[in-house]
């Protein structure tokens, strides 16, 4: 019972070591532990904007014709309109998709780091949906937890190590993220369909 | 005229590879992420070279030292106890490849050794090997011609049937298990002169191969007049270079390459001798300006060394290069595919070369393409080998998209994870998104 996924960061330099693992987790759940889970490490997906063109899309589901699910997973940013783009990507992208094949895509609340950091012990007094409201948690947090776990020097700031983390604790990471629950139901959803 | 010499190469349990085939051109380029087996490739060829040489198992595989404690040949990375897959005891390499006989006739041969590496003492010894001829001759020798073995009368040796032309029984022949049959052939008082004539031709097939892994500074040494054998390392550069500009059309030929690759106008090459002999090449330049190699660049150097590889008078029938855009600016790596080109047009020589350039990939012709292949690492942490052009729908995806884009994306090892037969797309859900 597999599945090939293809996960579309918006930078899979440092992105990739948390969401590779978080995926591969929300398979598992899902009933798929052997799904064959891939982060796109394609360059030019260098931010944002490059990450949710639409021709850039067509382009990687073209490429990639043995993937079964496609994930575009991005930073929200605090920024509520993002939804509306990705609803948008979503539809059309599933315009050309081909039957037995799906493309989802989600924003995390605000960056990818909090998925990460959602899986940790966090310091005293620091509360959970102060994390989750802040538009750059990632400086205002991540780095500041990274820093305090004398980790943020190693590979990629720390996600490495935080990413090993993950991969054991994704019910606390859905419990804690409600954005993840939406998308594994989603994910679950189209599995039985 | 002469096709490409190598034409298939099979590795069984043979380092990271549990079984993998190569597929040649007279072009071959092998992409694959870093560690990903391109290396080991080199190793295999390296070891059916160092079977040409004469030299013990453990010579060819470790290190062989000669009189005066010099040491002539180095083996194999990791030794003994990496040459063979982990868990394993044994490897088999199989070559399909052409050779010349006695009468200057291209023969299609195919030559499978296998090495048993194992406890108590990791000696290597052989326990399979034969050399088979295309067309209705079978074989020339075969330790097992029927499926079974012949023998092996003790530990040290190994029993092989050996044909004789013409009428006869073929005989069953006493050789070192230590040593390949192959080279032990040609001067075995028990063999017909028949096989040890082919045998040694099969020899000088395995032995016309250079491995070359460049480096500016062993090229930029100055290096005795009238060696006309490149290094591994590009060791006796000048001299080399010498030789080949004896021809006054060839001497302006290579300036013309400098300065296609580089921005200096060169339009000369000269050699300065010191007292000892040893020469110096120089690169002159329109305006009068020298320039020796000691202080070229180290792109130059090396473009200079691959022109020498291929085009020197020693040149090996089989170049296999290390990294082969090192050194080179991406807008002139259409040069060194060109210098290939055009080595291999008449099958003077048959090329393959490791590459990490997408730019390298991405002006190859269509031709080249379909020699192109990917070493890569299994799901189980072996490693495989396919051609790119063999992935699942690649004609369509490399005709409509950038190929250079795909290899800088991981797009052909994601391909072939995706295909891996651990993954079973049919069982995925049905409904889009």
């Amino acid at each position: 019972m597999s599945c090939n996924v293809l996960v579309i960061p918006e930078d899979f330099r440092l992105d990739q070591y948390i969401l590779q693992p978080l995926v591969q987790a929300m398979m598992r759940k899902i009933g798929r532990p052997s799904a064959n889970v891939r982060v796109l490490t394609n360059p030019l997906l260098g931010g944002l904007e490059q990450a949710v063109k639409l021709e850039m899309l067509m382009s990687i589901v073209d490429q990639y014709p043995l993937v079964d699910l496609f994930l575009l997973l991005v930073d929200r940013d605090g920024k509520k309109e993002r939804r509306q783009v990705l609803d948008a990507r979503e539809r059309e992208v599933g315009t050309i998709i081909s039957p037995g094949r799906a493309f989802f895509a989600q924003e995390a609340w605000q960056e990818i780091e909090v998925w990460g950091l959602a899986s940790q012990q966090l310091p005293e007094g620091w509360r959970w949906s102060d994390i989750r409201n802040d538009p750059h948690p990632k400086e205002r947090y991540y780095d500041v937890f990274a820093d305090k776990r004398g980790i943020a020097n190693t590979l990629a700031g720390g996600r490495r190590q935080i990413g090993r983390d993950v991969s054991g604790r994704y019910a606390k990471i859905r419990s804690r993220c409600p954005e993840v629950q939406i998308l594994e139901s989603r994910v679950g959803a189209w599995l039985q369909g | 005229m002469l096709g490409p010499m190598l034409r298939i190469l099979r590795l069984t349990n043979f380092k990271n590879f549990a079984d993998a085939t190569l597929n040649f051109g007279s072009f071959t380029a092998l992409i694959g992420a870093n560690a990903s087996g391109k290396s080991n490739v080199r190793d295999a060829l390296r070891f059916l070279h160092g079977v040409s040489r004469g030299y013990t198992l453990a010579e060819t595989i470790g290190e062989k030292w000669i009189e005066g404690g010099v040491l002539q040949w180095r083996g194999v990375r990791g030794g003994s106890r990496q040459i063979v897959r982990s868990g394993t005891e044994s490897f088999t390499l199989r070559l399909n490849f052409d050779y010349i006989d006695g009468h200057r006739r291209t023969r299609r041969a195919l030559y499978r050794i296998g090495v048993r590496v194992a406890e108590p003492d990791y000696v290597p010894r052989t326990c399979l090997e034969r050399l088979k001829l295309g067309g209705r001759e079978a074989y020339v020798f075969d330790t097992h011609p029927d499926g079974h073995a012949v023998g092996f009368p003790d530990p040290l040796h190994v029993l092989a049937r050996v044909r004789k032309m013409g009428p006869g029984a073929p005989r069953n022949v006493q050789f070192l298990s230590s040593q390949p049959i192959l080279s032990q052939l040609p001067t075995h008082p028990s063999v017909p002169e028949w096989a040890a004539r082919n045998a040694s031709a099969a020899m000088n097939a395995l032995g016309s191969m250079r491995f070359l892994d460049l480096s500016p500074d062993a090229a930029r040494q100055p290096s005795q007049a009238g060696v006309t054998t490149l290094g591994d390392r590009g060791e006796n550069l000048s001299s080399v270079l010498q030789s080949i500009a004896v021809d006054e059309n060839m001497r302006h030929e290579l300036a013309d390459w400098v300065t296609q690759l580089t921005p200096m106008d060169a339009r000369d090459l000269e050699f300065e001798s010191d007292f000892s002999g040893r020469v110096l090449a120089i690169l002159v330049e329109d305006d009068g300006r020298k320039t020796p190699i000691t202080t070229a660049s180290d792109g130059t150097v090396r473009f200079l060394a691959t022109i020498a590889a291929l085009m020197g008078p020693d040149r090996a029938r089989f170049s296999f290069f290390e990294e082969l855009e090192n050194g080179i600016h991406p807008n002139r790596l259409h040069l060194l595919l060109e210098l290939i080109d055009r080595s291999v047009a008449n099958a003077r020589t048959q090329v393959v070369a490791t590459t990490h350039s997408p730019y390298l990939l991405l002006q190859l012709s269509e031709a080249q393409r379909r020699h192109a292949a990917l070493a890569y690492r299994t799901q189980e942490g072996g490693a495989g080998i396919t051609g790119i052009t063999e992935l699942p729908e690649a004609q369509r995806i490399l005709k409509n998209h950038d190929i250079a884009q795909l290899m800088a994306a991981g797009w052909f090892e994601d391909t072939v994870n995706f295909s891996s037969e651990e993954s079973n797309p049919s069982n995925a859900g049905s409904g889009a998104a």
